[in-house]
C-alpha cells in the first residue's frame, strides 16, 4: 500500500515534468504584440508580408513572446539576474532608456561597424540620441507612435464645424463648445485623452501651450508661464465640461470607446487609431474618424509628442550576432517600408514618402509631418515611473480642486527637481 | 402562513443569489456574442446581432488561445491531484498525531504563507532557473500545489477532526497501518474536505496569471498570458474577443465544479455514517 | 509520530520550505538593502523600513486596506453562512444550479471580472452607474475615493465569497444529521439548533476561512489596479498596490520587500485572534 502510493505520487510527479520536452533553445524575440505583427504581417490588414521570412529560411523559428511594454522591461531585468538570459532580442519602450538600465544591455556600435545596417543617417537622430550614452549606442528604434489629433468629422459638421482646429487654444475653446447631451442622455464631451495610468496626454495639452513641462535635457519648465497656462487650460477643460468628469480613470480602452460611441469629439492619439475607430465592427462612427497633426501651439509649432519603441540585446543573450542579424533585417529600409505597410509607425521618415505607403495608409502625410518634430513626452530616466506618478497625482489634485495650478507649479518644483538628472 | 413566508423568503433569497453572481458574468457571456461597437455603450442594445464572430476573431488571431488550453488542463488537473493528496496526508498526521513537531510545523505552514507571492517571485526566478525548471509544467504545478498547501492541509485536517476518532482507532487495533487507514477510512469519510481542497487548487491554477507569465516562455505557457494580451495597452482591447476568451475559459471550470459538488452530496450520506 | 507520519508531512514541509520560506529569507535580505531585481545589493541596514514608514503614502495604503480587509471577511462569512443555509435547504438540480452559480466568480479570470465590474460600473455608460443615476444616487467613483473604495470592496467580495461559502457550505453538510435530527426532537428551535448544534460544528471551517481570507485579503490588488490605479492623489491605494508601484514601477526592491515583511506583521496582529483559538482548537491534547 505504502509503496503503491509513493510510486503513484512520483509516476504523477514526473509525468507531469516530462510533458515538457527538452528542446533547444530557441531563438526568443519578447516585445509588445503590434511588433509581431509589424515584422510577421499576420495582421488581416497587413500588405507588407512577412518580413522575417527569409531570416527565418536562413537561422529558422522564431519564438515571439508577447507582452506589454511592463512585463517586457519586468522580465528582461529578471532575466539580466540569471547567467544566461532566455531572450534574444527584446523590444521595449525608450522611457527605459536610463543608464543602471543600460548597463543590462549589449552596446551596438561594434555591430554596426562590422555589420551596417544601411542608410542608418535615415533613422531620426533624435530616436538614437535617446539610447546613446557615453558614446554608446544601445538600442535601435523600430516603432514610432506620434500623436496628432483624431477627430470624429461626423460630429463636428453636426455641430457646424467644417474644419479642425487651426490653434491649440482654438481646441481648447472649440472641446468646451462641442460638449453636451445626446438623445440617450450620455454626455457628449468636446475632447478626450487617456490619464489614469500615464500623464502622456496631459504633458501633451501643456506642451501645446508652449513648452514641454520636461524637455529632452532634462530641464524642468514649471516655472514658466507657458506650463501656467497649459495647468489652467487643463483645469478649465475639466470645470467646463469639455473634457468628461471621469477623465481621471480614463484609460486607453474607454478613451477608444468614448470616441466609439461618440461620447467624444476629439482626442489626442496617435493616428494609427484611425484603424479600430473606422472598423465598422467596433465602432459607431465607422470612417467618419480623421487624423491630422495637432494645432500648433502659440509659438507656430505643432506639440507633437512621440513614444519609440526600441530593439535590444541582453548583455547575457545566448546568441548576440543572429540577434543582431534580425535586428538589422528589421531595420534595413526595405524592412521599415513592409513593416509600415503592416501597420507599424516607421522610424524612417522616407518610409512615407514611399509610394506604396502614401497608397495604403491614409496618415502617411500626417506622420511625415510629425514624426521629424516629435518631442519625447518624458526622456529616459531612472526615476522616470516616479515623474510620471507625480504629475499624475498633482493635475489629479488639480483637476479635483484640491490645488489651483500656481500650487501645482510649486509642488513639480519641489517634487520633480530632486528625480530629475543634475543638469552638468 | 408561516411556511408560506419562508417559501416566499426563500425563493427571494435564491433570486438574490444568482443575481449577485450572475450578472456581471451575465455582462461578459453575453457580450462575448456582440459586436465590440455594441458592447461599451449606453443604453445597452436590445435587438443586435447576436454572432459567434468573437469566436472566430479570438481563434484567428490568437491560435495560440485553445493551444494552451491544453498546457492549462495538464497543469490544473496534475496539481489537483497532488495538491489534494499531499495536503489530505499532511492533514491527517496533523488531525490524529498531535505532537511538539505537529505544533510548530503547522504554525510554519501558516506563516511562510504570510509574505505576498509578489516579492516571493523575486527570488523565486533565480531559483526556478538554477532548478532547470523554467517554462516546465512541471514548476508550475509544484508552484500551484505550494501556493495552496497551507490552506489546504488545513482545510483537510479540519474536515478529518470532524470523523470520530473511535473509527479509525478501532481499525488500527485490528492491524491497519496508518496509510490504510488514510486511505480506507479517512479519505472516503471527509469527502468534503477534499471537494473543497480540489476547488481550490483547480480554480487557482486554471486562472493564474502572474507565474504563468513569469516562469513560462513557450512551452508551458497557459491561457491565462493569451487573455492578458488581448488585454492590449497598444492599440486597445477587443472586448468581443476578450469576453469571448474569458467565456471560454470559465466553461472548463463550470464543468469541474459541476462533477465536483456531486461528491460533496456523496460525502452527505457518507457522512451520515459519522456520530 | 513515527516515520511514516514524517513522510506523510514531507511533501508539504518540504514545498513550502523550498518555494516559500527560503525566497521569503532573501526577501528578508533584500529589505535591507538597496537593490533592483537584487542586482548589486548594498546593504543599508533598516532605512527601507524607515523610508516606507515615514512615507504618508504607506500610511493611507495601511488604513485603506484594514478597512477594506475586515469589511470584507465579515461581510463575506455573513453571506456565506446564510447562503450555505440556503442551499442546504435545496435538493437536486436547484441545489447543482445554485452551487454553480455561486461557484462562476471564482472561475471567471480575476482581471476580466473586475473589468467586467468596472464597465458595469463607469458613469459614463455602465448600466448600474447610469441605473442608479436614474433614481437620483450619484455614483461616480472616478472622482470620490469614498465610492472607489466601496466599489473594490464590493468586488473584492464577489470574487471571494466563493472560497468562504465552499468551506462553510462544506463544513455545514457534514454537520451529521442525526445530531440535528435529535435536537429537533428534544424540541429545539431553528435558531436554537443552528446556534447550539451546527454553528459548533462549523466553527473550525470558519475560523479556517477568515484566518485565510485575512491573508489573501490583505494583498487586495487587481481591484484597485484596475479601478483607480490608486488614485485620485493616492486616495485609494492599498497595500499590494503601494508594493506593487515600488517593485515593479518604481524598481525599488529594497522597499518593496520592506513593505512585504510589513505586511506579514500586520497580518500576524491582525489574525492572532483567529490563529490563537484555531491554534487552540487544534493543538489543545498537546
Amino acid at each position: 500500500m505504502k509503496r503503491t502510493v509513493s510510486r503513484l505520487l512520483l509516476a504523477v510527479a514526473l509525468g507531469a515534468s516530462m510533458l515538457t520536452p527538452v528542446l533547444a533553445q530557441q531563438f526568443t524575440v519578447m516585445g509588445h504584440r503590434v511588433h509581431q505583427l509589424a515584422a510577421t504581417g499576420t495582421a488581416e490588414t497587413a500588405k507588407g508580408g512577412d518580413v522575417t521570412e527569409e531570416w527565418r529560411k536562413q537561422h529558422g523559428d522564431i519564438n515571439w513572446m508577447v507582452g506589454g511594454h511592463g512585463e517586457i522591461y519586468d522580465r528582461l531585468l529578471r532575466e539580466a539576474a540569471m547567467p544566461k538570459s532566455a531572450i534574444s532580442v527584446g523590444i521595449l519602450l525608450g522611457r527605459a532608456g536610463y543608464p543602471e538600465f543600460f548597463e543590462n544591455l549589449e552596446p551596438l556600435n561594434d555591430y554596426q561597424a562590422k555589420d551596417p545596417i544601411t542608410n542608418f543617417g535615415d533613422i531620426s537622430q533624435g530616436m538614437i540620441d535617446g539610447m546613446t550614452y557615453d558614446g554608446r549606442l544601445y538600442a535601435i528604434p523600430m516603432r514610432q507612435a506620434t500623436s496628432s489629433l483624431i477627430y470624429n468629422e461626423a460630429l463636428l459638421k453636426e455641430a457646424g464645424i467644417d474644419a479642425p482646429p487651426a490653434t491649440f487654444a482654438e481646441m481648447v475653446e472649440l472641446a468646451k463648445k462641442l460638449s453636451h447631451k445626446d438623445a440617450n442622455g450620455n454626455d457628449v464631451n468636446g475632447l478626450t485623452f487617456m490619464f489614469s495610468s500615464d500623464p502622456l496626454h496631459p504633458l501633451n495639452i501643456i506642451f501645446g501651450f508652449g513648452k514641454q513641462l520636461i524637455e529632452s535635457d532634462y530641464t524642468l519648465n514649471a516655472d514658466t508661464p507657458e506650463v501656467l497656462n497649459g495647468l489652467k487650460a487643463l483645469k478649465d477643460l475639466y470645470d467646463s465640461g469639455g473634457v468628461s468628469k471621469n477623465i481621471l480613470a480614463s484609460t486607453l480602452d474607454t478613451m477608444i470607446a468614448d470616441l466609439q460611441a461618440g461620447r467624444a469629439v476629439m482626442a489626442i492619439d496617435v493616428p494609427g487609431r484611425l484603424g479600430v475607430l473606422n472598423d465598422p465592427k467596433m465602432s459607431a462612427y465607422a470612417g467618419s474618424f480623421k487624423s491630422v497633426p495637432l494645432p500648433v501651439n502659440p509659438n507656430g509649432v505643432s506639440p507633437t509628442q512621440t513614444e519609440v519603441w526600441y530593439m535590444v540585446i541582453p548583455k547575457n543573450a545566448p546568441d548576440k550576432d543572429l540577434a543582431w542579424s534580425l535586428i538589422k533585417t528589421l531595420s534595413e529600409p526595405e524592412a521599415t517600408i513592409r513593416m509600415a505597410l503592416n501597420s507599424n509607425g516607421a522610424v524612417r521618415v522616407s518610409a512615407y514618402q514611399d509610394p506604396r505607403v502614401i497608397e495604403a495608409v491614409a496618415t502617411a502625410a500626417v506622420q511625415a509631418e510629425t514624426v521629424p518634430m516629435a518631442k519625447l513626452a518624458i526622456p529616459g530616466l531612472r526615476n522616470g515611473e516616479r515623474v510620471s506618478e507625480v504629475i499624475t497625482t498633482q493635475i489629479g489634485a488639480m483637476l479635483l480642486g484640491k490645488f489651483t495650478p500656481e500650487q501645482v507649479v510649486e509642488n513639480f518644483k519641489k517634487e520633480l527637481t530632486p528625480l530629475l538628472p543634475a543638469k552638468p | 402562513m408561516s411556511k408560506l413566508l419562508l417559501k416566499i423568503l426563500s425563493f427571494a433569497a435564491i433570486a438574490m443569489i444568482f443575481v449577485w453572481s450572475l450578472v456581471p458574468v451575465l455582462f461578459i457571456v453575453i457580450n462575448s456574442f456582440r459586436f465590440p461597437r455594441d458592447i461599451l455603450i449606453y443604453p445597452p442594445p436590445i435587438n443586435t446581432n447576436f454572432s459567434f464572430d468573437n469566436y472566430f476573431d479570438l481563434v484567428k488571431n490568437y491560435p495560440t488561445f485553445f493551444g494552451y488550453m491544453g498546457n492549462s488542463a495538464i497543469i490544473a488537473i496534475s496539481a489537483t491531484v497532488i495538491g489534494v493528496i499531499v495536503s489530505a496526508c499532511a492533514g491527517y498526521v496533523y488531525s490524529r498525531f498531535p505532537g511538539r513537531f505537529t505544533s510548530i510545523s503547522g504554525f510554519y505552514l501558516i506563516a511562510v504563507r504570510l509574505l505576498p507571492g509578489l516579492v516571493i517571485s523575486i527570488p523565486l526566478f533565480p531559483l526556478v532557473g538554477y532548478l532547470g525548471l523554467m517554462d516546465t509544467h512541471a514548476i508550475l504545478i509544484l508552484l500551484y500545489v505550494t501556493f495552496w498547501v497551507s490552506v489546504n492541509t488545513f482545510v483537510m485536517k479540519a474536515f478529518i477532526d470532524q470523523i470520530p476518532k473511535e473509527l479509525d482507532e478501532a481499525a488500527l487495533i485490528d492491524g491497519a497501518s496508518s496509510l490504510q487507514v488514510l486511505f480506507k477510512i479517512i479519505l472516503p469519510l471527509s469527502a468534503q474536505g477534499m471537494v473543497a481542497a480540489a476547488v481550490f487548487v483547480f480554480v487557482a491554477s486554471w486562472n493564474d496569471y502572474v507565474s504563468a507569465l513569469i516562469f513560462t516562455t513557450q512551452m508551458a505557457k497557459t491561457t491565462p498570458p493569451v487573455l492578458g494580451e488581448i488585454m492590449d495597452s497598444v492599440v486597445g482591447t477587443n472586448f468581443g474577443v476578450l469576453f469571448a476568451g474569458a467565456t471560454a475559459q470559465l466553461l472548463p471550470v463550470l464543468i469541474v465544479v459541476i462533477v465536483l459538488q456531486r461528491w460533496i452530496v456523496a460525502g452527505l450520506t457518507a457522512g451520515s455514517v459519522k456520530g | 509520530m513515527r516515520a511514516i507520519h514524517f513522510l506523510l508531512l514531507s511533501p508539504v514541509l518540504g514545498l513550502a520550505t523550498i518555494f516559500l520560506a527560503g525566497p521569503a529569507l532573501y526577501v528578508l535580505w533584500l529589505s535591507l538593502t538597496v537593490s533592483n531585481y537584487g542586482m548589486n545589493a548594498q546593504f543599508v541596514g533598516l532605512q527601507n523600513y524607515v523610508t516606507v514608514l515615514q512615507d504618508p503614502g504607506f500610511w493611507t495604503a495601511v488604513v485603506n486596506t484594514l478597512i477594506i480587509v475586515n469589511v470584507v471577511v465579515y461581510v463575506e462569512l455573513i453571506l456565506a453562512l446564510g447562503i450555505s443555509l440556503v442551499v442546504q435547504r435545496q435538493s437536486g438540480l436547484m441545489r447543482v444550479l445554485l452551487f454553480s452559480a455561486i461557484l462562476v466568480p471564482y472561475g471567471i479570470s480575476d482581471v476580466v471580472g473586475v473589468m467586467a465590474w468596472r464597465f458595469m460600473s463607469d458613469p459614463n455608460f455602465g448600466i448600474l452607474a447610469r441605473g442608479l443615476a436614474s433614481i437620483g444616487i450619484d455614483f461616480n467613483w472616478t472622482i470620490n475615493p469614498t465610492l472607489a473604495l466601496i466599489l473594490v470592496t464590493i468586488i473584492s467580495v464577489w470574487h471571494h465569497l466563493p472560497f468562504t461559502f465552499v468551506l462553510v457550505f462544506a463544513a455545514l453538510v457534514s454537520v451529521p444529521k442525526d445530531m440535528v435530527e435529535a435536537a429537533e426532537v428534544d424540541g429545539a428551535g431553528p435558531f436554537q439548533r443552528f446556534w447550539y448544534i451546527i454553528f459548533p460544528f462549523i466553527v473550525p471551517a470558519v475560523l479556517l476561512a477568515m484566518l485565510f481570507r485575512y491573508v489573501f485579503g490583505l494583498r487586495l490588488f487587481t481591484e484597485v489596479w484596475l479601478l483607480t490605479n490608486g488614485g485620485p492623489m493616492g486616495m485609494t491605494e492599498v497595500l499590494g498596490t503601494y508594493l506593487y508601484k515600488n517593485a515593479f514601477r518604481f524598481g525599488d526592491f529594497g522597499a518593496a520587500s520592506a513593505t512585504g515583511w510589513m505586511m506579514v506583521v500586520i497580518t500576524l496582529l491582525l489574525a492572532s485572534p483567529y490563529l490563537v483559538k484555531m491554534y487552540k482548537g487544534t493543538f489543545r491534547d498537546v
